[in-house]
């Protein structure tokens, strides 16, 4: 057996050196015992899509590419996906180099709400709709409301197994005679949106969409055919303000709401979120204006809402009312005829009036109709017909 | 005049003396300076506060292990200066790097910084100040000849008048720029002293403090206007449309006032506090609370005062109202700049605003409340954790009279319940209902969770019906009853807010937490909507949120790095409590078997023992153990007796003003070694009493007992740190060596305790687990101590 003297000599430095490696590697060691690498190991890139979903359905707009790569096509983003990934909006992924939605038949919310809510002001008003909701999204505003369903995959979320089918026959068991996607973006759950959609017309039930309307021209042509109203969100007037609060381009979103316009029956309504600081300028409410008025029309009801702090801008103020008031009368001094203030009421920019005579024909306190005067979407003073879909 | 002599120098003992206390002041006042930008940027929660107070130790112990490499670059008294120089210079220039930097992280307004970018930040803002902070103390040491606990000492009592002279003069009558100024001014003018006593012939130094000292005057007299510029300038860049009203600084925070339209936004510290008036947006938590109760009389209200909610409840005509605002500073502000009907409600006689933390107002007043609604942000700091706490809320539910309706409010999602949301809003829910078993909680963005005392408490089982509604036409018919004209919350009403396949679905929700959501058919969606909810079933195995151990605020955590940071990011912050766990074992295991290595191989080679290795071990574990403690002593005064801030100035200086008298009175203890041992058994048996105390005691004793805890923490390590540089010296002959080491160690532990111990350990495992800690690392230290020092150093007697 060595005695002490016998042991190698060891330099005092080298030797806490040795040491410190030692326990900065069990450090690490135990860091990384903690991490949960099935979860790190799926995020975007997953193999498959997840067990457990009830149907998966193939994408109709993508194009194959060599190495089982695919092309998706339904939005502007063109994701260009490797095998086993997944789009930005989080709902389609490659399998296999065919393209597959995540959140067919997976609607993560039901309910039975107001129309009023979504807001849909020309589009029989006071009735209620079957709103139907599915997880993910191809934009990414800084303000969502809905940002747990929005920012996640379908089949991350608590879902309800819904078919086309059952969502209409509940409809119809609930006499509800308009169905509505909202809540997320329709864009990113298209697929099951347009299933739906096609069995509601077959049933005679009206559908709308509430949509940020980033979208390719076939695939809104393809889908808009189902549809009877679109709320577009045309959250701003810049390109700077959609790249740096949303994500995504103004450009594609212009051209889509003209496509709505011009290209299909569909009745159309957009909403402006105004947010201080952000596209509340004159200037920019001012260009968005003369744009509507110029591309689409008088006719187009626009809704100026009321920005509360949300999500990732809670700390931005609410817009004041009279921010609001001046771009509602700037638009109506432009040659708007039906120009809304929304999220803030009561207030007499909640209701609708009679662009020729002025009257008052529909009355509102929140989503309750105080006051219908409207009769087959005409002024009961003037006779003008309002547009819009009444009945 | 006693002197001792330096390098070529005669140093009198008042000059340096001047500069130590001069030194210590400027470090305290750079700290909390760039801690308070900090936390405006960072969305500052304590986790801001361990980021800065761990990137401020880190390079302050890099400064002071660098000081070595800088000795013979420069003659001592010139590097002094120049190290004086660049602290002073680098504290306004890192203000104005912190406060213009969002634009530069490309984060929008509203948005909080992510983990990364806020540590980048940090390190960015007080690498340079505390770089030359840390080289100053064993350039003190050098240039004075002096020992380094009688620097520690003089920095500890600059560092105490510091604070106490931040929180109760400089605050609210200087800008930030004027108090670095002046901070800088005094550093440089003690140099200057000491530099013409020493040395008078070395005139381009002293030249060097004299314009110094000028530029701190300049700073004093124009720092306030240039501040009041660069406030100007980062408000307009973010809201280019509202106007910049008022900066008002308090020992709360930053108020900020400004004003689009005729609409006002209050700011504390980057965080919106209110809009005024807010006619469409303030009053349904009142209205819905307030006629739950037939007839409420006397009413509390604690949070938003000043957003609307006493002007609605004065619309219910009640005998009196209380409300809490922590700080006068708002209300004057607004006063000042928006008269008129928004803020006229605090003209009423019926209407009483106390400036207390809502805890020290209940715990002084006997009168019972009919309603009180606490209207708080969520719970992102440990300061408002507390008063979603088990203890809170009984002290609120004790002020209740008899089927007195008591409500909270947290953020949530009107929507969609996703499991983040969930968890931390069924922690309050069961909290809430751990109480008062009558509670119904709203659905919608934010959850109103509604309580009653009184005989219902008793009644209220689950599956029977609540006595609170929140069936909108009864709630519109109730308010039309008590002749109230609020078109506003009918409005409210009549927007769907409260759905019935909601409110079963929420309140199941919660209820079922931890366990999973009941499952509900669409049927259960669409047509049990007729059906009035009934109170759900709580799951037993549910945690709570309490003064110990504030989950309200880790969970918060948690959801927060969910919604604003990468997902990677998220995981990382939730496994972080056992990640950290897991290597605080480690290090106290490195520690204790380096040490009986280090001894083994001490006698292996028939060496001496590292004794420089071991008092550097000791002091890092012993300052980790103690800056535990503190901390853990700050949050308990902070959860039982509130008025956060100035108690946290007051302990704070007491641990500073411990710190002092402990380093001084180590300079005189005959046997260092025994001391050493002794501070720290007496931290172990601390520690190991301590949590005994913290259950029972009333908020009186914890005012009277934490100051001393904090003064006696503060002289264990002025003792610790003096016994080890007494040993140091004593060992090795040479006290800059003990400086640069001992000092780094002290800084580098209690750099690691304020970033784990207030950013993880607490808001993940509690208090009590906390101190455990704290016991662990000291008796870590005593091993280190024990087998590393030998026995004779206690012959050491002071010089």
């Amino acid at each position: 057996m060595p005695s002490p003297m016998d042991l190698p000599q060891i330099d005092r430095r080298s030797f806490l050196a040795a040491l410190g490696h030692c326990a900065g590697g069990a450090c690490f060691a135990c860091a990384l015992s903690r991490f949960d690498y099935s979860a790190a190991a799926t995020g975007d890139d997953d193999i498959a899509i997840a067990t457990g979903l009830d149907a998966k359905r193939q994408i109709d707009f993508y194009t194959q590419l060599p190495d089982n790569h695919i092309q998706c096509f339904v939005c502007p983003l063109d994701c260009n996906l490797a095998d086993g990934e997944t789009c930005f909006c989080r709902t389609r992924t490659n399998v296999g180099g065919k393209l597959y939605t995540r959140g067919y038949n997976n609607p993560c919310i039901i309910r039975v709400d107001p129309i009023e809510k979504l807001p849909l002001t020309h589009f029989r008003p006071g009735s209620e709709t079957l709103t139907l909701s599915v997880g993910g999204c191809n934009v990414r505003c800084l303000y969502c409301q809905n940002w747990q369903q929005s920012q996640s995959k379908p089949d991350e979320l608590k879902y309800f197994p819904l078919t086309p089918k059952q969502a209409v026959a509940a409809a119809k068991k609930k006499n509800i005679r308009t169905i509505a996607f909202t809540y997320t973006e329709t864009v990113a759950w298209l697929e099951w949106a347009h299933d739906v959609a096609v069995e509601a017309k077959k049933a005679g039930i009206s559908v709308v969409v509430a949509t940020s309307a980033y979208i390719k021209t076939e695939p809104l042509l393809d889908f808009a055919q189902y549809v009877d109203g679109f709320v577009v969100g045309l959250k701003g007037f810049t390109e700077d303000f959609y790249k740096r609060i949303l994500g995504i381009q103004l450009a594609p979103v212009l051209e889509a709401i003209k496509t709505v316009r011009y290209k299909t029956d569909s009745w159309l309504e957009l909403v402006n979120l105004v947010v201080p600081g952000y596209n509340d300028s004159s200037v920019e409410v001012q260009s968005m204006v003369q744009w509507v008025h110029e591309e689409l029309g008088d006719g187009v009801p626009l809704h100026f809402s009321r920005f509360v702090p949300m999500y990732r801008l809670a700390n931005v103020p609410r817009t004041p009312a009279q921010t609001l008031e001046k771009a509602r009368s700037g638009a109506l001094r432009a040659g708007l005829k039906h120009v809304y203030i929304g999220n803030l009421a009561p207030h007499d920019g909640n209701n609708t009036y009679c662009p020729k005579c002025g009257c008052p024909v529909i009355e509102r306190l929140g989503f309750k109709i105080l006051k219908d005067t409207l009769r087959r979407g005409m002024c009961p003073q003037c006779k003008t017909k309002l547009p819009g879909v009444w009945t | 005049m006693r002197t001792v002599q330096g390098e070529n120098v005669a140093i009198a003992r008042p000059a340096a003396l001047a500069s130590f206390f001069a030194n210590g002041f400027l470090a305290q006042i750079a700290q909390i300076l760039l801690l308070r930008e900090l936390l405006v940027v960072l969305d500052g929660d304590e986790l801001a506060v361990g980021i800065m107070l761990a990137a401020w130790l880190c390079f302050a112990a890099l400064g002071a292990l660098l000081a070595r490499q800088k000795r013979n670059g420069h003659p001592p008294l010139a590097g002094f200066a120049i190290m004086i120089a660049i602290t002073a210079l680098s504290l306004p220039g890192a203000l104005i790097v912190v406060r213009l930097a969002r634009p530069f992280f490309d984060a929008p307004l509203g948005t909080p910084l992510g983990l990364v970018d806020s540590l980048l930040l940090a390190a960015a803002a007080a690498a340079v100040p505390c770089i030359c902070i840390g080289m100053l103390f064993p350039l003190m040491v050098r240039v004075a000849n002096s020992r380094p606990a009688l620097v520690y000492g003089g920095e500890a009592a600059g560092a105490l008048a510091a604070g106490l002279l931040f929180v109760f003069v400089f605050v609210a009558h200087l800008s930030p720029i004027a108090i670095a100024s002046i901070a800088g001014g005094l550093a440089a003018a003690a140099a200057l002293v000491l530099i013409v006593t020493a040395r008078p012939s070395h005139r381009v130094t002293a030249g060097a403090m004299t314009v110094l000292l000028l530029l701190a005057v300049f700073g004093a007299i124009f720092g306030g206007r240039f501040d009041n510029a660069l406030e100007q300038h980062r408000w307009r860049r973010q809201l280019p449309d509202h106007d910049l009203l008022s900066v008002t600084e308090s020992p709360y925070g930053r108020y900020t006032l400004l004003r689009s339209a005729s609409q006002f936004s209050l700011f504390l510290d980057g965080h919106l506090q209110c809009d005024i008036p807010d006619p469409y947006g303030t009053g349904w938590i009142v209205h819905t609370v307030l006629l739950q109760h037939p007839n409420p009389r006397s009413v509390l209200i604690i949070g938003n005062a000043l957003g609307g909610n006493v002007a609605q409840a004065l619309l219910h005509r009640p005998q009196r109202i209380d409300c809490v605002e922590l700080d006068p500073a708002p209300l004057r502000t607004l006063k000042q700049h928006a008269p008129g009907s928004a803020l006229s409600a605090f003209d009423d006689p019926s209407v009483k605003v106390h400036y207390v933390d809502p805890i020290a107002l209940l715990g002084e007043t006997a009168r019972n409340y009919d309603a009180i609604l606490l209207d708080l942000p969520d719970p992102t700091t440990l300061g408002i954790s507390r008063l979603y706490s088990r203890e809170f809320l009984e002290i609120c539910f004790d002020h209740l009279s008899d089927g007195g309706v008591l409500s909270i409010g947290i953020s949530s999602q009107a929507n969609y319940l996703g499991p983040y949301v969930r968890q931390r809003n069924a922690l309050v829910y069961h909290t809430i209902r751990a109480i008062l078993t009558d509670a119904v909680a709203t659905p919608g963005d934010h959850c109103l969770i509604i309580a009653r005392s009184g005989q219902a408490r008793e009644t209220a089982d689950a599956g029977s019906q609540s006595s609170l509604t929140l069936a909108e036409d009864e709630l519109a018919h109730r308010l039309t009853q008590r002749g109230i004209d609020w078109p506003a919350y009918l409005s409210f009403l009549y927007s769907d807010p409260f759905p019935i396949d909601r409110q079963i679905t929420v309140n199941g929700s919660l209820a079922a937490w931890p366990a999973a959501a009941p499952e509900s058919s669409i049927d259960d969606l669409m047509f049990a909507m007729d059906e009035a909810p009934t109170l759900p079933q709580l799951n037993n195995t549910a945690t709570i949120n309490t003064d110990l151990h504030p989950r309200a605020y880790w969970l918060t955590r948690v959801l927060n790095t969910v919604k604003f940071d990468r997902p990677a990011v998220a995981v990382v912050i939730e496994g972080s409590p056992i990640v950290v766990s897991r290597a605080l074992g480690v290090v106290v295991a490195g520690i204790a078997v380096a040490s009986i290595i280090l001894r083994a191989f001490a006698r292996a080679t028939q060496r001496l023992p590292a004794t420089g290795a071991g008092l550097t071990l000791a002091s890092a574990a012993f300052a980790f153990a103690i800056m535990t403690m503190h901390l853990a002593v700050l949050l308990w005064y902070q959860s039982r007796v509130g008025q956060m801030y100035i108690g946290l100035a007051l302990l704070t200086a007491a641990f500073m003003a411990g710190m002092a008298v402990g380093a001084m009175w180590g300079e005189m203890l005959l046997r260092a070694r025994r001391s050493l041992i002794a501070f720290q058994v007496l931290l172990v048996l601390a520690a190991l009493l301590s949590p005994l105390l913290w259950e029972p005691a009333s908020p009186a004793a914890v005012k009277l007992i934490s100051p001393l805890c904090a003064a006696l923490l503060g002289a264990l390590l002025g003792g610790h740190f003096a016994c080890c540089c007494a040993i140091w010296k004593h060992d090795r002959s040479e006290p800059v060596g003990a400086a640069r080491w001992l000092y780094g160690a002290d800084l580098l532990g209690g750099a690691l305790a304020a970033l784990v111990v207030a950013a993880v350990v607490v808001p993940g495992f509690g208090l009590v687990a906390a101190v455990r800690w704290a016991g662990i690392f000291a008796l870590a230290a005593l091993i280190a101590t024990v087998l590393l020092t030998r026995s004779r150093c206690d012959s050491h007697a002071p010089s």
